[in-house]
């Protein structure tokens, strides 16, 4: 008990509680008043014991509540002082807050099954599979044959639509870097490693037979299509973590866009002077 | 005991299954794979002062073939098609921070010296900047804003980013930063690259010790405990000779235990990106006309010119195969690859679409000095023109690879299955053997029989008594760049105690064949019409494959051989500049450039 009497803690708290009183009883306008309260005080020492991992020592929080006291004074002094005006962190720092709330606001709850479905149609172009084209090949190097190359190719095409042999084409050609069979391969991977007039070419093939000679940036193909696997829509089933991210971010957009337009109204520009440059979107 | 056996041997044959299953692409010949594996974003302190913001996502997102802004608020993309693997490599010095500093929510940005950061006044900006850096850099750990907090938070923004991006079988993201040490301006930098996501919790950088030997014994230390890394220097050109010494950190000559150690952990070296290639320089290599590509002299943001020995590649093989000869360990025997340090968060690696390294700072061509106007300005102490004009739009890592995973990858990186290009997607094939017939060139399955009968880059041929090795090497063109004009297989081999360095054309391009005493092909005559950039049609090859054997080979000396592939030439990215401003490219700028790919050499030691 005696202990506890010399805590300073509950001597501050008993003597700021009495001075409140006596404050209170001399003035009726409190506003001038720095309160604390044991939220406060939890608050200070949680903290502290949160990013040290040690008890706090009473010698230490009555620092820190020091510290909170003085704070909010010159807080208070440097609100009445108008110090907050035309400060360029304090405005950033409001406005990232009250965007904040906005977007949040907006994204507050999850959207309907219906919702989301809509919104899934309407960018459908965001989950399309590209097409992609599985297909052998066969290369004739412009290096090794010059001016042959055609008739070399067309050769090999002519033994190939006689032959009886599956395997026979593996035989024939050139060795490509690349190898003999591609599968499964994207427009992009195939324009990257072919060139674009080959991918246009092989696009066009409508038969799964051997097709005439198609150039590349590399020399003549013959080519067999295996297949083309149109572009498609993935279901939204198989995409759904996706496209939630995706609605989230749209509608933290929409709710930003709709807050700033309803601002607009409520603050209307002024142009001062007659000046050339005007913000975009206001006219 | 017979229900836990039969687990056992479900979970065992589980593993096992897991083990050998492969993602789509897979190939046992290997595939070569292209990507960036130095990349910045806005958590790289510097690239806050060059006002980029774009984010590791962004990074990601370039590298996957997408659009991202441009700080100076046009789109960048790559016109090549989206990219294999890309590692976001962001200084590990005061990751975050700086970002951190300026954002009014975030306590640090309390600091005092946080303040003139936030201020609309460019200088006070740059020079709280230096001040900031200045005193992190005297202080190291201990500065004040060296904030552990905020750099494992940007660590983790970091690391999250590459998971999220990672795609097996599609694209790799690998988790990796920047050790940025540079002691008295000399560039000492290393990206560490992690194999998986076992990451410590905060990077070990130039703060904790500007000693690369502290980095590598780090590098082991978390490697024991599961964490696997590599670290690959980069801008040895500008180390003002350090990067590749005959000593050790404390000036004590080099030995088998430096050796070691720097060898478990840098299999790899850049040899080229934006500030410049690190090859050879004219004054190393006087006898290679191909020297003087893409050179960039001073040290970084300053007028001192770097000293040349020990800082480019090829010496490095050479004193690697002294030490070799004279003492039995070879310090320097890496592999190579190619990157761009961009700091845009896209790497501008075609000349066509160059888009500068720096942010606001050489964004467009008359910030860079090749354009219309040029208002004169500084960079660092060097004039700004002056140090942008030697910039280049350089390069990329290849990589020989079963599949485009983090492991595959990584472990083609470790053997140093590896090349580099100065931007366009060249294959490169290389493997030595000694039973290598003629008609291999044309067998179909030639790459499958070169592993079996030989070996590939970045490995050892150890001799087979007194048989001559012969060299494969295999280039295709890229398929939407010029068309290549040679290739070259550069050597370098002991004699008389001596190291010596000599350039062998291999295969050329239109029927060209190389002299038997100059080892020179004719040039193919390929032009650039500077007036639109367009560049002969009609010259040089789709591919070029041949068997070498070395005329000079003599079976008891060591030896590394090297592929050097090169493009007919093209418009360098300043012309293209000059070309779209209509006015014509400087004088003292080159206006074309003869674009190529470096493999991995391959080194013959002799028996003992």
């Amino acid at each position: 008990m005696v202990k506890f009497l010399k805590a300073p803690l509950l001597w501050f708290l008993l003597l700021g509680g009495l001075l409140f009183l006596l404050d209170g009883l001399r003035q009726k306008n409190t506003e001038q008043n720095i309160f604390v309260t044991q939220g406060d005080v939890d608050r200070i020492r949680d903290q502290w014991q949160a990013q040290s991992s040690k008890i706090i020592s009473e010698e230490v929080l009555n620092n820190l509540l020091k510290q909170h006291v003085e704070e909010q004074r010159l807080y208070k002094e440097a609100l009445s002082l108008g110090l907050d005006r035309e400060d360029v962190i304090v405005r950033r720092r409001l406005v990232q807050k009250l965007r904040f709330i906005t977007e949040d606001i907006s994204v507050n709850q999850q959207p309907t099954d219906a919702e989301l479905e809509r919104y899934f149609l309407d960018n459908n172009n965001n989950y399309q599979q590209p097409v992609r084209v599985s297909f052998h090949h066969i290369y004739f190097s412009s290096e090794l044959r010059q001016q042959k190359i055609h008739s070399d190719a067309m050769k090999s095409l002519l033994e190939l639509r006689q032959s009886e042999s599956d395997d026979g084409w593996k035989n024939l050609g050139d060795p490509f870097m690349l190898g003999r069979v591609f599968h499964h391969r994207t427009q992009v991977e195939l324009e990257q490693q072919f060139g674009l007039s080959f991918v246009e070419d092989l696009l066009a093939l409508n038969s799964s037979k051997w097709s005439n000679p198609i150039e590349s940036s590399f020399g003549l193909h013959l080519v067999k299509v295996n297949l083309i696997q149109q572009a498609n829509v993935v279901p939204l089933i198989e995409v759904r973590k996706q496209v939630l991210d995706d609605y989230e971010r749209a509608q933290r957009k929409v709710a930003y866009k709709k807050h700033l337009q309803s601002l607009a109204k409520k603050y209307p520009l002024v142009m001062v002077d007659n000046q050339t440059a005007r913000p975009e979107n206001e006219k | 005991m017979k229900r836990g056996l039969i687990t056992v041997s479900i979970l065992l044959s589980s593993l096992l299954s897991q083990a050998t299953e492969h993602t789509p692409g897979y190939s046992a010949d290997r595939n070569a794979y292209f990507g960036d594996l130095h990349v910045h974003t806005k958590n790289s302190s510097d690239a806050f002062i060059f006002n980029v913001r774009a984010t590791p996502d962004d990074a990601y997102k370039y590298a996957k073939g997408g659009a991202i802004q441009h700080i100076l608020g046009f789109p960048i993309r790559l016109a090549g098609g989206p990219l294999d693997f890309t590692a976001v490599t962001d200084h590990a010095e005061l990751l975050g921070v700086f970002i951190a500093m300026s954002d009014p929510s975030n306590p640090i940005s309390k600091q005092p010296l946080a303040k003139d950061l936030q201020s609309s006044d460019r200088k006070k900006v740059v020079a709280a900047f230096l001040s900031i850096l200045g005193d992190a850099a005297n202080r190291g750990h201990g500065a004040t804003v060296n904030n552990l907090k905020v750099i494992r938070s940007a660590w983790q923004e970091t690391i999250e980013s590459a998971q999220r991006h990672n795609q097996p079988g599609k694209f790799t993201s690998f988790i990796g930063y920047e050790y940025s040490s540079a002691p008295k301006n000399q560039n000492l930098h290393r990206n560490v690259i992690f194999r998986s996501t076992q990451v410590p919790d905060s990077p070990f950088s130039s703060l904790e010790s500007d000693n690369p030997e502290d980095l590598w014994r780090w590098l082991d230390h978390i490697r024991s405990k599961g964490m696997d890394a590599l670290a690959i220097p980069h801008n040895s050109n500008v180390s003002n000779g350090l990067m590749f010494q005959r000593t050790d950190w404390l000036g004590k000559p080099i030995d088998d235990n430096y050796t070691k150690l720097r060898m478990r952990n840098e299999p790899l070296v850049e040899i080229t990106q934006v500030k410049g290639t690190s090859e050879t320089h004219p004054l190393l290599s006087p006898n290679d006309e191909w020297a003087d590509f893409e050179l960039y002299d001073t040290l970084i943001a300053s007028k001192q010119v770097a000293k040349k020995s020990g800082g480019f590649v090829r010496e490095a093989y050479r004193t690697g195969i002294e030490f070799q000869d004279s003492s039995g360990f070879n310090p320097y025997k890496f592999g190579l690859i190619g990157a761009t340090d961009s700091h845009n968060a896209g790497g501008a690696v075609e000349e066509k679409h160059y888009s500068g390294k720096v942010g606001s700072l050489d964004g467009n061509a008359n910030l860079r000095g090749t354009g219309s106007s040029y208002k004169k300005k500084k960079f660092g102490q060097a004039d700004a023109a002056e140090t942008f004009t030697q910039w280049s739009a350089s390069g990329l890592t290849g990589i020989w690879a079963e599949e485009n995973t983090r492991e595959s990858l990584f472990a083609a990186m470790k053997r140093k299955e590896t090349f580099a290009t100065s931007g366009p997607r060249i294959r490169l094939r290389f493997f030595a053997g000694f039973d290598f017939s003629k008609s291999f060139l044309k067998d179909s399955k030639i790459i499958a029989k070169a592993y079996k009968k030989g070996v590939a880059m970045g490995s050892d041929l150890f001799a087979q008594g007194d048989k001559k090795p012969s060299f494969m090497v295999w280039a295709s063109r890229d398929a939407n760049s010029t068309r290549l004009q040679r290739v070259q297989i550069i050597k370098g081999w002991m004699e008389n105690g001596k190291s010596h360095e000599q350039v062998f054309d291999v295969a050329c391009s239109d029927g060209l064949i190389p002299d038997n005493k100059s080892y020179r092909c004719a040039d193919n005559g390929a032009t650039v019409d500077l007036n639109d950039c367009s560049f002969s049609m009609d010259k040089g090859a789709v591919e070029l494959k041949t068997l070498w054997q070395d005329p000079t080979f003599k079976s008891n000396q060591q030896a590394f051989y090297y592929v050097r592939v090169l493009e007919n030439p093209s418009c360098r990215w300043s012309s293209w500049d000059a070309m779209r401003a209509g006015v014509t490219p400087k004088a003292n700028i080159k206006a074309t450039i003869q674009e190529r790919a470096w493999s991995s050499p391959i080194w013959y030691i002799p028996s003992s």
